[in-house]
C-alpha cells in the first residue's frame, strides 16, 4: 500500500457503499486513486464510457474554475458522477455512485474529503517551499 | 461556562473500526471535562455495523467512559459539532454539573405497543424518584417493510396488492417494522411527564433498513430511551420550520386509524396525489423517486402554530399511508428549500449561547448537501460548544405538555 494521505483519505471515501469509485483527476488524468489501485466491481463495466464523459465535463472545470465553479455532475444510465473541484486549479475530486444513492448525505463527505485533500496540498506546498527555501 | 460551573464536552471519532472509534469520541469528550460526566450521550451513524458493530462501538466506549456513567442515544443520519459536519462517524456530548441529577428510562417495542412503551419507559424514571425538569428522548426509527412477493417497495399501485397489503400493516406493527410510531408513544408519554423534553428520532443512511439505541452498555432495537435530567440549570427550547406554504390546500377522508387516506379532495387519494404532485406514472423505480423526493414538499397542519408535515409512508393501491397520524381533514402542501433553511438557521442561531444541543429533520441534510457546512458557519459565530443531530423525527414538549412529533424541523436545546 502506498502512503500517499490523498489516496487514504480516497481509501475512506471508497468505504462508503454507495461510493463506487473515487478519484482525483484533471482532464485526461487521474492523479491519484485509492491505494489499492482499484475501483468497486459494479463499476466496470460502464467504466471506459464514464471515464471518456468525465473528461468532457472537465473541459467545463478548466474553462469556469477559475470563475467560482464549484461543483458539476452528470447522470449517466444507472449511475452519476459528482466533481467537487478544487479552488482556481483544474483537478477535481470525482465520485461515480449510484442514481438512486441519498445524495445528500454523500455530498456532506465529498466536500469532507475535499477539505481534508486541500488541507493535504496545502501542507505539502508549505514543504516543498521550505525545502527550495 | 466558569460562572455556571456547567461543563460540557462534545467529542467526535472518525475511525472506521468500531472499538478504536468508540474509545476515541469517548476520550476526545470527557478528556474536556475537569470532573467526571453526570452523563453521556453517545451517536453515531449506521457504518459501524459493518466496522466492527455497534457491540464493540460500545465496548470501546467502556473501556474509556467511567464506570456507572449513565449513558444514551442511537444512531442518526449525520451530526454536526465543533469539529464539522458528519454523514459518518460518532459523536458525543457529555455533562458535568455539581446540582444535577439523572435517572434513565427504557420502552421496548415501540412500534407494536407504543403505549405500553411509554408506560414502561415512564414508570422506570419515577422509580428513580427524581422531580426531573427535562428530558432527552431517544427513539426507534422507521423500517421500510418487505412485503412477501413484492419484497421492500414504498410504492404498490396495484389495486389488490395495495389492499392487500394495507390488510398486513397491523402484523408489520407485531413484528415491529414499518413507521416508527413515536408520535404515539409521545402522546402517550406526556400523560406520565410534567416537564419538558427534546427527542430524536433514531435512523440509518436513509435507507429505513435499519437504527438502533443505546442504554448504557446495551444495544437495542425498537426501544425508546427517557434520560430525565434534575437541575437547576433552564434550558430554553425553540421550535424553527423551513417549510414554506405552497398554496395548495386539500382536504383528506382519513380511515381510522388516521394514517391511511381514502379520498383526497372527494377523489381516489392516489390519483389525485399524483396529479396535484404532477407525478408520472411510470415504472416502479421512477415512482419510488418520485416518492423519495416527497421529503422535500410534505403536507403539513398546523397545531399550536407549530407546522406538522405528515410524511408519505406507502402507496398502497388506490390509497395513502402517511408514516404519521394525521390530525385534520385540511392539508396545505408546503416545500423545502436550501435558502430557506439556510435563513430560518440564521434566525435560530444568532442567540448567543454557551451550549446548544439541537435535533434536526434529516431531509435538512439530504437537501442542504455539502451547503450543510453554511450552517456551521452561523453557529460558529454565536454558540461556544453544539451538536446538531440529523435524525428521523423530531420530538418536543414545551411546559404546557403539548406534544408535537415533527418532521421537517429544527429544535434546540439552549444553556
Amino acid at each position: 500500500m502506498r502512503d500517499d494521505p490523498i489516496a487514504n483519505v480516497l481509501d475512506d471515501l471508497l468505504k462508503l457503499d454507495d461510493i463506487l469509485a473515487c478519484m482525483v483527476a484533471r482532464q485526461n488524468m487521474i492523479s491519484v486513486m485509492p491505494s489499492n489501485d482499484s475501483f468497486k466491481a459494479e463499476i466496470n463495466q460502464i467504466w471506459d464510457i464514464i471515464h471518456r464523459a468525465m473528461d468532457d465535463v472537465f473541459t467545463v472545470i478548466s474553462e469556469y474554475s477559475q470563475t467560482g465553479l464549484g461543483e458539476m455532475e452528470f447522470r449517466m444510465q444507472e449511475y452519476e458522477a459528482l466533481f467537487y473541484v478544487f479552488p482556481d486549479t483544474e483537478n477535481a475530486l470525482v465520485s461515480i455512485i449510484p442514481a438512486f444513492a441519498n445524495k445528500g448525505l454523500i455530498e456532506v463527505e465529498m466536500e469532507n474529503a475535499r477539505r481534508e485533500i486541500l488541507a493535504i496540498m496545502d501542507e505539502q506546498e508549505k514543504a516543498k517551499i521550505e525545502v527550495t527555501a | 461556562m466558569g460562572e455556571s460551573k456547567l461543563e460540557a464536552a462534545i467529542g467526535m471519532s472518525r475511525k472506521w473500526d468500531a472499538r478504536e472509534a468508540g474509545r476515541e469520541v469517548t476520550r476526545s469528550t470527557i478528556e474536556k471535562l475537569t470532573r467526571p460526566p453526570d452523563f453521556f450521550l453517545l451517536f453515531s451513524t449506521i457504518h459501524y455495523e459493518k466496522n466492527g458493530g455497534f457491540e464493540e462501538l460500545l465496548n470501546g466506549v467502556w473501556d474509556v467512559l467511567p464506570k456507572g456513567t449513565p449513558l444514551a442515544g442511537g444512531t442518526v443520519a449525520g451530526f454536526m459539532n465543533n469539529y464539522g459536519c458528519y454523514a459518518r462517524g460518532a459523536t458525543a456530548l457529555a455533562f458535568s454539573y455539581p446540582n444535577i441529577n439523572v435517572a434513565v428510562g427504557v420502552g421496548n417495542n415501540t412500534k407494536r405497543n407504543p403505549k405500553k412503551a411509554a408506560k414502561e419507559c415512564a414508570e422506570m424514571i419515577m422509580k428513580q424518584n427524581i422531580k426531573v425538569d427535562f428530558y432527552f428522548e431517544f427513539i426507534s426509527g422507521p423500517i421500510i417493510p418487505t412485503f412477501p412477493g413484492i419484497g421492500k417497495q414504498t410504492v404498490i399501485r396495484s389495486k389488490t396488492s395495495g389492499n392487500l397489503m394495507k390488510k398486513m400493516i397491523p402484523a408489520l406493527f407485531r413484528a415491529n417494522r414499518g413507521t416508527d410510531r413515536a408520535d404515539e408513544f409521545l402522546e402517550h408519554l406526556v400523560k406520565y411527564i410534567d416537564s419538558p423534553l427534546i427527542g430524536a428520532v433514531c435512523y440509518d443512511d436513509g435507507k429505513l433498513s435499519k437504527n438502533y439505541q443505546f442504554f448504557n452498555k446495551e444495544i437495542l432495537k425498537n426501544s425508546a430511551i427517557l434520560l430525565g435530567i434534575s437541575t437547576d440549570m433552564v434550558p430554553e427550547f425553540q421550535t424553527v420550520s423551513a417549510l414554506k406554504s405552497r398554496g395548495v390546500k386539500i382536504k383528506v377522508k382519513r380511515e381510522k386509524d388516521n394514517r391511511t387516506v381514502t379520498k383526497i379532495d372527494d377523489k381516489i387519494a392516489t390519483p389525485e396525489l399524483f396529479r396535484i404532485l404532477n407525478w408520472k406514472e411510470g415504472n416502479v423505480k421512477e415512482v419510488e423517486k418520485f416518492y423519495s423526493q416527497a421529503f422535500y414538499y410534505p403536507f403539513c397542519y398546523k397545531k399550536e402554530d407549530k407546522i406538522h408535515a405528515v410524511m408519505l409512508g406507502l402507496i398502497l393501491g388506490e390509497n395513502i399511508y402517511f408514516a404519521n397520524k394525521i390530525e385534520s381533514d385540511e392539508l396545505e402542501l408546503f416545500g423545502l428549500t436550501g435558502n430557506k433553511i439556510i435563513s430560518e438557521c440564521k434566525k435560530a442561531f444568532s442567540k448567543k449561547s454557551d451550549l446548544v444541543y439541537g435535533v434536526i429533520c434529516e431531509t435538512y441534510i439530504e437537501t442542504l448537501g455539502s451547503s450543510v457546512y453554511k450552517i456551521k458557519d452561523i453557529i460558529d459565530n454565536s454558540t461556544k460548544d453544539y451538536l446538531l443531530l440529523f435524525a428521523g423525527g423530531e420530538s418536543i414538549v414545551y411546559k404546557n405538555m403539548v406534544p408535537h412529533h415533527l418532521y421537517e424541523s429544527i429544535n434546540i436545546l439552549r444553556i
